[in-house]
């Protein structure tokens, strides 16, 4: 058992229905073919995702509820994208969503969805759990090297994580075959 | 009870209420009551939640016990009621004395989601009697 307060993370698995996850991917492809992909490099990202599938998402009950219990009630909706990294790539140093150390109330929540099924080598999101109570700022040189005690979030295509701000975490290098499709969400504290 | 003995109970509750959380986030059927657990606890162990938190969780308790509110119209009215309340603070929001008999504790024992959410809603039923003296200063008609 993962909690939010202790751990800065927790699982929500199967957040969503086949049907859910084919509205969001369609609203992937339809972005993709309206705007393209931002950004150089092997990790595609794509914004401006639009739709009732989209919404569905990131208003589910079991989603708000998590991220209330971070930032307490109605936190304001920030950036809403897919990241999605090409097999060979996606690999990024550890590090919180917030500069500087923790204040005394969190600040930040992220969700990740997961638009496919995530192995621990495929991809997955790294977590070093307790961090977002910690006083320091993330190492830097963390890129393909494991940090003390970090965890894996294998996640099943619907399920999701939500993630504390402020905890050290970040993605990894995709060894499988496929490309790693996710959709992310961030919220702040109003 | 001496201060040890109090510091002993108090985790205790708390991982009784992690635990009540996981099963909640983890399932739907246990999460069909979510907004009670967290308003019934967080009111039983108000710490130093600030007035403007517990007002809004003693909203969400009385629409859910007193008008049958829960699902999508509990948190379209915790929407209005945060906003209303951003608009008109609440003032000091005084702590009442006594708790209700069920205890978290009590309810992390059910073994399933129906008699978790029978037993949610019994002990919400309680914390929100024993906050009705303050219910009835704070929450609007």
């Amino acid at each position: 058992m993962t909690t939010l307060d202790a751990d800065g993370y927790l699982l929500l698995p199967d957040l969503l229905d086949a049907a859910a996850l084919d509205g969001v991917r369609a609203a992937t492809a339809q972005a993709l073919d309206r705007d393209g992909p931002r950004g150089p490099g092997g990790t595609l990202h794509v914004d401006d995702l639009r739709g009732p599938a989209v919404e569905a998402v990131w208003t589910a009950p079991r989603l708000v509820a998590a991220v209330e219990r971070i930032l307490g009630p109605d936190p304001v909706r920030g950036a809403l994208h897919v990241r999605a990294p090409h097999p060979g790539f996606g690999a990024q140093a550890l590090h919180a969503d917030f500069a500087g150390p923790p204040p005394p109330l969190p600040q930040v929540a992220v969700a990740i969805v997961a638009l496919v099924d995530v192995t621990e080598d495929g991809g997955a999101t790294r977590v070093v759990p307790g961090t977002h109570r910690w006083n320091r700022t993330a190492p830097g040189a963390t890129v393909d090297r494991t940090w003390p005690g970090e965890r894996r979030i294998a996640l099943r295509a619907g399920s999701a994580v939500v993630l504390d701000g402020h905890l050290w975490h970040s993605g990894t290098r995709n060894h499988s075959t496929v490309r790693r499709d996710a959709l992310q969400v961030t919220w702040r504290r109003r | 009870m001496t201060q040890e003995e109090s510091t002993q109970e108090e985790a205790t509750q708390q991982e009784a209420f992690e635990i009540l959380l996981a099963r909640e986030f983890a399932d739907p059927e246990y999460f069909a009551v979510h907004q009670l657990t967290v308003a019934a606890y967080r009111l039983e162990h108000p710490g130093d939640s600030s007035d403007h938190t517990l007002a809004l969780l003693l909203d969400a308790l009385c629409a859910a016990v007193d008008r049958g509110l829960d699902g999508p119209a509990l948190r379209r009215h915790v929407a209005w009621a945060s906003s209303r309340l951003r608009d008109q603070p609440p003032g000091p929001v005084p702590r009442p004395a006594g708790r209700a008999v069920l205890r978290v504790t009590d309810v992390a024992r059910a073994r399933d989601a129906a008699e978790h959410c029978a037993l949610v809603r019994r002990w919400a039923a309680e914390v929100r009697e024993v906050w009705r003296p303050v219910a009835d200063a704070v929450v609007p008609d």
